[in-house]
């Protein structure tokens, strides 16, 4: 057992963190960027890009460019949810084999896996250029209420991507342990977790050094995401009654709509007011270039967005409920997740559960802390804090043709040029230097120090100018530096503003002649940006990391039977892992096949829940009617995800299962893929 | 983590071959009259041992065992913690089974129309009026269903059954004329 990392593959942005010298630490990129933009993007050269680079191709090329792909991974094509989100997106979702969505990009039909796995063989490249290792050990985190498809997908897609997973872990409760809980006290906490496409609140008990998940709800199509949407709709209708032409019929111009409408949205958490002029967003009679200027108050956009909030309380009041509990009795809560920026979001959380909540680590990042924390708990393995010599070129993951960090002003790299690795000089410098950084404390190097119990209460004031990660004002800005108070950034080659987007750095990637209107999307305009913010990371101190989680399964399990009724075979949130057996039999005579439905949900009406998949049962012995049975075994272990098997009654014998998920790859594509990208 | 105890490991392996005959309260150690803190704290301090994740470096049947009975663990301790799963348990725990199974082990398919009820008092009542409607005893077969219904509405088979008594009070109210 090696180091693993901790990696939170976010529907917008995903993180990375790993434990050093008993610190967590947020694994930056090249640039020194903390968190990297959930995006994929297929360039005409043949190059796959991810992160900031595939992000800066959205308002190029909408079509090959995938961004969200979170909220489709693990669903079936055909639902009316997948349906209204589909038609939003620029890119293309078709049905594939078994009705799971596949995306047509640039001429390759590509899974969900898949797409995921390119981001985090993405984000492993930049673990091994930032730490000098290969890391193929991960825990990953999922929203709480992500069902049994969309965690194996989940799974599946690390393995794709080379990592040996060695938990699912669920957000909230990956918040809660980045907030360094444990100890002696005997707490009870409720983690919102308001992210880019999901919502999640999750109630846990602590008592010594057992982290129990008492409930959870959430909702898997409610997030930021939709905040955008509604900006969205409000610029398209303010526009086309202006002008009597619907955006929405231009692509590029939908998605610089897009882009302009999140960072309004973020802005508004600072602002009252924000206005934004897309220049040439459209062109009227006679080919005049119409600009476009919007303005929207914080008091609309309240108004906008209060039904979607509303909805997420109600989701906590539910939470509550299962727990059996009232929110007086809670003693702390955490806020997690991008959304949870917006002040609205804050006051009706804080009005709900009557306190004041905790917010001091960046909720873009505490959740992969928290996965490097319960990383470290599994392996017990950290990284030194003297790194190994950086990877030589060639060696540790090399998939050059399939992914590259490209570096654009890449402070460390070698004018000459393609992947260089950081100089080892320049590696040495910068460790302790990142070590001040995260920590935002002058680096106390004693392992063993007691645990934080208030990290926020007592750290040194770390005021810095954090823009929002997610904002980008200009096509390529300077690196963004965040929480470094002390430490000097590394001069950072600012390019100049008119530069194109990606100058070429790797020969494989072509440079293509941006379309005009690329220039024109670099002046879009939301003023002002800024938001001020500190956040600090705690120290994980022994007793974090010796905590032991247990968590719950999200939804109840069922099966159906006669009259269109669902028997509940395993109950909403029972402690995992847990197993629940039932006995089957054939329903006519010589019947040597048994199908099972598998359902998803509370209800008792099969209609009313989400079926899963099928059991199926074959090689029975032909026998009369309910002769033959089955005793079939259902589990969810604990990554949360169902397994099936079954034993013969007469014989004791195992008997052949086989199940089959709907919007899940099966075996044989799983490995197929495998192989295919452990070969780039 | 380091070497394992050899001795703690043999106790696995003894403990899994018996869990089937141990019932959770011998799981847990606790008395059958332990309240609800106690069960807590007895649980919380076995999880601690036998959680998987604490047992990592356990060989593949090791491994396994401790899986077997952390499942059961964790089925003991939600059990004994909820009420009303509690009492039904020690009913079937004084008729000898060790584990609560909530439908009893039945077969799934063909389902007997009793099964479609979720409701174990529709159930218990349901039965009752089929009986009195077998022995002819219409009013008692009346009332039953009736209770049935109202613990567990919009279940066919119970409207079935109903509609029957219907029919068969109906019958002898002609026959009486």
């Amino acid at each position: 057992m090696g180091i693993a990392v901790g990696i939170d593959l976010g529907t917008t942005n995903s993180c990375v963190a790993v434990v050093q010298a008993q610190r967590a630490r947020v694994v930056e990129d090249a640039e020194g960027k903390r968190i990297q933009p959930s995006v994929i993007s297929f360039h005409p050269g043949g190059a796959t890009l991810a992160g900031q680079k595939a992000k800066d191709r959205l308002v190029i090329d909408p079509k090959n460019t995938i961004y969200s792909f979170k909220r489709l991974l693990g669903r079936k094509i055909l639902s009316e949810e997948m349906q209204n989100i589909t038609d939003e997106f620029p890119y293309s979702v078709m049905e594939g084999p078994d009705g799971i969505p596949v995306i047509q990009a640039r001429g390759q039909e590509l899974s969900l896996p898949e797409i995921s796995a390119i981001m985090l063989k993405y984000l492993r490249e930049m673990c091994t250029q930032t730490l000098g290792v290969d890391i193929d050990e991960l825990v990953i985190t999922v929203p709480a209420n992500f069902n049994d498809v969309q965690r194996s997908s989940t799974k599946v897609a690390a393995r794709i991507a080379g990592f040996n997973v060695l938990r699912i872990l669920n957000e909230p409760t990956a918040a809660a342990l980045a907030y360094g809980f444990g100890g002696q006290l005997t707490e009870k906490i409720a983690v919102y977790d308001f992210g880019g496409g999901t919502f999640d609140i999750t109630i846990i008990e602590l008592m010594d050094d057992i982290f129990e998940v008492l409930s959870t709800a959430g909702e898997t199509f409610l997030g930021g995401d939709d905040f955008d949407e509604k900006i969205v709709e409000e610029m398209r209708r303010q526009f086309l009654f202006m002008h009597r032409y619907d955006l929405g019929e231009d692509p590029i111009a939908m998605q610089r709509v897009r882009t302009v409408a999140e960072r309004i949205k973020c802005q508004l958490s600072n602002l009252d007011e924000v206005e934004a002029t897309l220049r040439e967003i459209a062109y009227g009679p006679g080919g005049v270039a119409i600009d476009f200027s919007f303005k929207i108050t914080r008091t609309k956009f309240e108004s906008m967005i209060e039904p979607l909030v509303d909805k997420s309380i109600a989701t906590c009041q539910e939470s509550l409920k299962l727990a059996k509990l009232d929110a007086s009795s809670l003693d702390s809560l955490i806020l997690v997740g991008g959304s949870t920026r917006i002040p609205l979001v804050r006051k009706k959380v804080k009005e709900f559960f009557n306190k004041e909540p905790r917010t001091e680590i960046n909720p873009d990042e505490v959740v992969a802390i928290g996965a490097a924390i319960h990383a470290f708990s599994l392996t017990g393995e950290e990284l030194p804090e003297d790194l190994p010599a950086p990877v030589e070129p060639g060696s540790g993951v090399d998939s050059a043709d399939m992914l590259e960090p490209v570096r654009t002003s890449a402070p460390m790299a070698k004018p000459t040029g393609a992947r260089p690795p950081p100089p080892p000089i320049d590696s040495t410098q910068r460790i302790p230097k990142l070590q001040k950084t995260i920590m935002g404390l002058p680096a106390p190097l004693e392992s063993d120090e007691p645990s934080h119990e208030d990290p926020g209460g007592d750290l040194p004031d770390v005021k810095s100018q954090a823009p929002p990660p997610v904002i980008e004002m200009e096509p390529d800005p300077p690196p963004v530096i965040e929480m470094a108070p002390e430490s000097p950034p590394p001069p950072p080659v600012i390019p100049s503003k008119k530069a194109p987007p990606p100058p070429p750095v790797i020969e494989m990637e072509p440079d293509p002649p941006p379309p005009p209107i690329d220039l024109v999307a670099g002046e879009d305009r939301v003023l002002p940006k800024d938001e001020k913010g500190s956040f600090s990371i705690p120290m994980v101190s022994t007793a974090a990391a010796s905590t032991l989680l247990l968590d719950v399964t999200p939804r109840g399990l069922g099966v159906a039977t006669a009259g269109g009724y669902c028997d509940q075979i395993i109950e909403r949130n029972a402690a995992i892992p847990v197993e629940q057996s039932r006995l089957f039999s054939t329903s006519t005579d010589n019947q040597v096949a048994v199908a099972i439905n598998i359902f998803q949900g509370e209800s008792r009406r099969v209609e009313q829940n989400t079926l899963l998949g099928q059991v199926h049962l074959s090689g029975l012995r032909p026998a009369q009617r309910g002769e033959v049975k089955i005793k079939v075994v259902f589990e969810i272990d604990t990554d949360g995800i169902l397994g099936v098997s079954a034993v013969n009654e007469e014989s004791g014998e195992a008997q052949d299962t086989r199940i089959q998920l709907l919007g899940g790859l099966n075996e044989d594509q799983v490995n197929a893929l495998v192989s295919k990208y452990s070969k780039s | 983590m380091s070497g394992r105890d050899p001795d703690f490991d043999a106790y696995v392996l003894k403990i899994h071959e018996v869990l089937g005959r141990l019932d959770y309260y011998r799981l847990l150690g606790v008395d059958r009259s332990a309240k609800i803190p106690e069960i807590k704290k007895a649980f919380f301090s076995i999880a601690g041992k036998f959680h998987p994740d604490r047992n990592r470096n356990a060989d593949e049947t090791v491994s396994q065992a401790i899986y077997n009975i952390f499942k059961r663990l964790n089925e003991a301790y939600r059990v004994l913690c909820d009420y009303e799963k509690r009492v039904l348990y020690d009913e079937g725990l004084d008729g000898g089974s060790t584990r609560l199974e909530y439908e009893g082990r039945r077969t799934m398919i063909p389902k007997t129309a009793e099964e479609t009820m979720t409701s174990r008092e529709a159930r218990q009542f349901y039965r009752q009026a089929a009986e009195a409607l077998k022995s002819g005893n219409l009013m008692q077969a009346d009332l039953h269903i009736k209770v049935a219904s109202k613990r567990e509405g919009e279940n066919k088979a119970i409207e079935e059954l109903m509609e029957k008594i219907d029919t068969a009070l109906a019958e002898k109210k002609k026959k009486r004329k």
